[in-house]
């Protein structure tokens, strides 16, 4: 039995933000649902009372003083250096449409 | 002596002798580089002028009485760290024509040590990978068979320096990706403790997982350059506050006490691979030669670590690759009407199958409904995993164990089938999930190929894998072998 459908892939392509060629829908839906029934066999573990690890150092709210570096600063240039269009400082993008 | 043959440390040696200079050893590394280039795909970014001027530079300040511990270095960069002014990719389409503005902790700390950087190296796209065949710059080969792999993510980390193109290179390990190409390359690859070297300006894989590192011909190289990149960073807040040891002071004490030596049974079942166990069964064997005691121990949930540590790393790259929108990066498909379509597009296009394939999963795992079944429960069996190797260092100081389940196999072997080359990071993965160190040293060759293996030990015990391996160095040769790339003579050279 199929673990995941085609159509939850689609559904999760969207959610991801990837569009996806048909021949791709095809092959990762083939290797996602091969690779969802490996991770299957954790079921068989009795996780009953086991906290969940989220992270291994122990550490806990390292904070820095709220002041202003000016080594640390990046400029507007250098902030929008990479981007492949800009305009008067701000990054350009197509229109947001629903 | 070539010196591109040369380790770090002998480098130092013949460059405060004044046997050579800096510009000479980078001019014989980027000699190397130009002829073996071609045949390994190890580089994405050269930067040889710079790296020319860099090395004149550290021998006007050696010539002064400088005694930077890395001057004059030839050093190739992972590309998934940032690196000031130079085209950085992380091995993806995605960021082709990203150039930083700043550099990478570890870069930085290299830098003021001196090092003289050779360029970017090729690696899997955004560390996905065991084997190097998922960059989007073409795979590297291994310069010990050209048809084989090298391993991976790290692939052009370990080809370069396996090959001479520079004395040592750095890497990132999120389940395996130094110390798996260390093990293919016959190199020494060190994953030390999470937290223990700083993460910032690290392109990110999976945040609970990765951990920076060098990849070296020796353990020797491997303590000097430890001190110089690990310790707590004010721009990594999961960076460790514990001092850093000396850890090349502590190797020269030569006080290895008696030692206790895990051998964890699930590592070591029938389906091994006969040549591998029995390089590691003679490892054993010097260990135990050398005063330690071998102990049969068992970690009761490694079967479980591969399907453990894929749900956790995939959820945590479909978080971390979000940010690649076509918005803040140079890579980017502007066809479509609205910013939706340049997201979509732009990843549709930029990203590789494996990512994809990778991010999906992940935001699946993470999705509203199957949470709870899938990263919350990961995450559970994490802890056990962790408790685990706990158990076991109560009883033990360090684990031996296979690095990886063979030696380097041929380039398109394993890539049909994804999940195939999942289960190649068998015995690296949960290391990482637990957050513990774990050194690979050469032991050994399967038909001329290296094989590596892993000395595992429990948070902050870097020292004494360091010296366990150093003893080992000093009893075997193993890592004293070059591949046959190395021993070329061109036409008009005295050999």
């Amino acid at each position: 039995m199929e673990k995941i459908t085609l159509s939850k892939i689609q559904k999760i392509a969207e959610l991801a933000r990837i569009e996806l060629s048909e021949k791709e829908e095809l092959l990762l839906h083939q290797q996602i649902d091969r690779i969802l029934e490996y991770v299957d066999r954790l079921n068989e573990v009795n996780t009953e009372d086991v906290e969940a690890t989220l992270q291994v150092t122990g550490l806990s709210n390292i904070t820095r003083q709220d002041e202003f570096r000016p080594d640390q600063q990046l400029t507007p240039e250098d902030a929008l250096a990479n981007s492949p269009q800009k305009k008067d400082g701000y990054f350009l993008t197509n229109p947001v449409l629903t | 002596m070539k010196l591109f043959n040369l380790t770090v440390s002998e480098a130092l040696d013949g460059l405060s002798s004044k046997k050579f200079s800096s510009v000479e050893l980078t001019k014989s590394c980027l000699q190397q580089l130009r002829q073996t280039e071609d045949n390994l795909n190890a580089f994405i970014t050269v930067t040889d002028r710079d790296a020319l001027q860099k090395a004149a530079q550290a021998d006007k300040r050696r010539a002064r009485g400088s005694e930077l511990p890395l001057l004059g270095i030839p050093v190739g960069i992972k590309d998934i760290f940032c690196t000031r002014d130079i085209q950085t990719t992380a091995g993806s389409s995605i960021l082709h024509g990203f150039v930083p503005p700043y550099d990478a902790t570890v870069v930085q700390r290299l830098k003021t040590a001196g090092a003289v950087i050779i360029g970017k190296l090729n690696q899997d796209a955004f560390a996905h990978g065991a084997s190097g065949e998922n960059s989007d710059f073409g795979p590297t080969h291994n310069p010990w068979d050209t048809s084989r792999v090298p391993g991976g993510s790290s692939s052009g980390s370990a080809a370069a320096v396996a090959a001479g193109q520079c004395l040592f290179s750095t890497g990132t390990d999120t389940g395996g990706s130094i110390r798996n190409p260390s093990s293919f390359c016959n190199l020494v690859g060190l994953k030390s403790t999470y937290g223990r070297v700083s993460r910032y300006g690290v392109i990110a894989m999976a945040s609970s997982l990765d951990c920076p590192g060098v990849m070296t011909r020796s353990v020797k190289d491997q303590s000097l350059i430890l001190k110089i990149i690990a310790g707590d960073d004010p721009y990594d807040a999961t960076t460790l506050k514990q001092k850093v040891p000396d850890y090349m002071a502590e190797l020269n004490k030569n006080d290895l006490s008696r030692l206790k030596i895990g051998i964890p049974k699930e590592f070591f079942v029938e389906e091994l691979d006969s040549q591998v166990s029995g390089l590691l069964r003679e490892a054993k064997a010097q260990f135990e030669n050398l005063g330690h005691q071998a102990i049969e121990v068992t970690l009761p949930h490694a079967k479980y670590g591969i399907a453990t540590y894929y749900l956790i790393c995939l959820s945590e790259i479909s978080s971390n690759l979000a940010r690649y929108d076509g918005i803040r990066f140079p890579y980017s498909n502007r066809e479509g009407n609205c910013v939706g379509d340049i997201y979509t597009q732009t990843r549709g296009l930029g990203f590789g199958t494996e990512a994809k394939r990778r991010i999906l999963l992940g935001t699946y795992s993470l999705s509203a409904g199957y949470y709870d079944a899938y990263y919350e429960k990961a995450q559970k069996v994490r802890t056990l995993i962790k408790q685990d190797f706990e158990e076991v260092f109560k009883q033990v100081d360090v684990i031996l164990a296979p690095t990886t389940p063979t030696e380097a196999f041929k380039l398109g072997e394993k890539t049909d089938d994804p999940l195939e080359m999942y289960l190649a990071d068998i015995f690296t993965a949960p290391v990482n999930l637990a957050g513990i160190p774990a050194l690979n040293l050469p032991c050994g060759f399967i038909k001329k190929l290296p094989l590596g293996m892993q000395l595992i030990g429990p948070q902050l015990s870097e020292v004494t894998l360091l010296k366990l391996g150093h003893q080992y160095q000093q009893l075997t040769d193993w890592h004293k072998r070059r591949p046959p790339t190395n021993n070329n003579v061109k036409r008009n050279q005295t050999p």
